[in-house]
């Protein structure tokens, strides 16, 4: 029998990858390097518990800016995480809401010590406060924030305590011995 | 006649009107506030900070102290966030008994701002009137719990305890009186033309001002956007229960204050149906590595003795990752962005407190305002310093 006369074993087509929801797509198009990786979408590089863009701290403000164009113009939240151990040793992180919508998303960067962001106080009056509080209890600078003074501490407090290398009880400085050090 | 000079005066941080330690830096020209500059701080308390040596159980009662007058939601948001993060499900029973909770207590909340709003404006008797209800709450705080304030009632994985028997009669009783409540409370206020006169057109909040400044709850409310997070992302069932979101369109100290009251006649609706609804059945998860082995097993079974003993000297471990959890406190979105590394204490817990946000809106609130009238604008905001400073 001839092998044309059989059809050809149907090879299955590898599904092709999901797209990118058109909301990120928009995103990288506005500010082509700034994305560098999204998690918790379908055809995102990774899981998360809701979208999440991880941005070049270069590119910060524009990235916000562009979300905020696509609709995602209520501010939620900023806040800072430490990671002692990372080169670039804090996470700033940002969630925007799109209330007509019902969307949130979660903007990361990465910042050294020492380093800075943009401020996002031009796109959001309400980032004034969570950049001064992320400056005052992580040490992260907002460049182009109005008033970067300390807002929870006093102004002649010493180091930000909400790093993980600062004690909890004791004198300020860090021994060894501490139960704190990490 | 352009003033040349202005004066500039410190409200606050022990203002009585001010709830708390808040400072307002108001500069004046002759009655009217040109610039207005809320400092923070007085009451931190280095909360985030703590939660990091705390282990995931414990850690709920740092939450409790933030907003101070809806512990409960705290509580909730906290340990929706982590049972996130450990994957796990509350049963039904215990979802009903958290909504049930939560919404007495954001009545409470909100009798308490009444309360001390009208205070603030000069009607003293008002503030008797929303204590006494109230205190009909906190007698179900204490019968549930056993405690009246900052209860800590709920845990990761459930609860602390079953609701008592007597709690059925204590709600019955306070939804029947409720009533009559709000009937004093609207007879006494709604149209009180001191309380209206000092309240409307005073404050005003437009839909884009509350977006750039992140206002959100009855103050985003009251200007018209009906943005209540129990229904635009439900959590602990909350899409079970038939309830409205009242809304206002004037923005102003009066419409935040009418949302307020018809919120509470919403709750109460919530605190019937989750009163008449409640399944029976387990009122916390079956997960022995999160919960507390039931007390007579301890003596009959080897595994719970050990589960019993590794939860109450080291807590349990929690999968790394993290997760933003939001709630509707009284006064807004409050969130908990809550990083796991793995261990038994949470890495960082970020709380987006409401209040923070609303208090920060006092800069553009208070601008163009009269003196006399900053005490209703910042009254009407009803923001907790608790959670402000944290």
């Amino acid at each position: 029998m001839p092998d044309d006369a059989r059809t050809p074993a149907a090879v299955p087509d590898a599904p092709p990858p999901p797209a990118l929801p058109e909301w990120v797509d928009l995103v990288r198009q506005a500010v082509p390097d700034g994305v560098q990786a999204v998690l918790g979408v379908p055809g995102g590089s990774g899981e998360a518990d809701l979208p999440t863009l991880a941005v070049a701290a270069g590119r910060w403000l524009e990235v916000v800016a562009a979300l905020k164009a696509g609709g995602f113009d209520f501010f939620a939240d900023l806040g800072g995480v430490d990671h002692p151990e990372r080169p670039a040793r804090f996470d700033v992180v940002l969630h925007l809401r799109d209330i007509a919508a019902g969307r949130i998303v979660r903007c990361v960067a990465e910042v050294a010590e020492g380093g800075s962001l943009a401020s996002l106080e031009p796109l959001f009056p309400a980032a004034g406060w969570p950049e001064r509080e992320v400056f005052d209890l992580l040490g992260v600078r907002f460049a182009g924030n109005a008033d970067l003074r300390r807002l929870l501490l006093p102004d002649d407090w010493e180091g930000h305590p909400l790093r993980r290398d600062y004690p909890l009880t004791g004198p300020r400085a860090l021994s060894p011995e501490s139960p704190y050090a990490i | 006649m352009a003033a040349a000079e202005t004066t500039t005066l410190n409200m606050g941080p022990q203002h009585p009107a001010t709830h708390g330690v808040l400072r307002l830096v108001l500069e004046l020209d002759g009655e009217t506030v040109v610039r207005c500059v809320p400092e923070i701080g007085y009451l931190h308390t280095g909360i985030e900070k703590n939660v990091e040596h705390h282990t995931w159980q414990q850690a709920i009662t740092d939450t409790d102290r933030m907003d101070y007058l809806s512990p409960i939601i705290n509580n909730l948001g906290y340990c929706l966030a982590a049972e996130r993060l450990l994957g796990i499900q509350v049963p039904e029973r215990c979802e009903y008994i958290r909504v049930l909770m939560a919404e007495l207590s954001r009545i409470a909340s909100h009798l308490v701002f009444i309360g001390t709003y009208a205070l603030d404006l000069g009607a003293m008797s008002v503030y008797f009137y929303a204590f006494q209800a109230r205190e009909a709450i906190l007698d179900m705080y204490e019968a549930v719990s056993g405690v009246r304030m900052n209860l800590s009632y709920l845990r990761v994985g459930g609860l602390q305890y079953d609701i008592p028997p007597q709690l059925q009669g204590m709600v019955d009783r306070f939804l029947e009186e409720l009533p009559r409540w709000m009937h004093d409370f609207r007879s006494l206020l709604d149209d009180n033309p001191i309380f209206v006169g000092r309240t409307q057109g005073i404050g005003v909040l437009t839909p884009e001002s509350c977006r750039a400044w992140g206002v959100t709850g009855p103050a985003l409310r009251a200007c018209g956007v009906a943005h209540d997070l129990r229904k635009a992302a439900p959590y602990s069932g909350y899409e079970r229960f038939d309830f409205t979101v009242p809304t206002r369109s004037e923005g102003d100290a009066y419409a935040r204050y009418r949302v307020r009251l018809d919120e509470i006649e919403q709750s109460a609706r919530i605190v019937r149906q989750a009163m008449d609804g409640m399944p029976s059945g387990p009122w916390r998860s079956a997960d022995r590595k999160v919960t507390l082995p039931p007390r007579e097993e301890l003596t009959t079974s080897m595994e719970s003795l050990i589960h019993h003993f590794k939860l109450a000297s080291q807590g349990f471990r929690v999968p790394p990752g993290q997760v933003y959890q939001a709630v509707e406190s009284p006064r807004g979105e409050l969130g908990f962005y809550i990083v796991s590394d793995g261990g038994t204490h949470p890495y960082r817990m970020r709380v987006r407190a409401p209040s923070y946000y609303n208090t920060q809106a006092l800069k553009q609130l208070l601008e163009g305002e009269l003196v006399a009238d900053a005490v209703a604008a910042v009254g009407s905001l009803d923001m907790i310093m608790g959670e402000v400073d944290r």
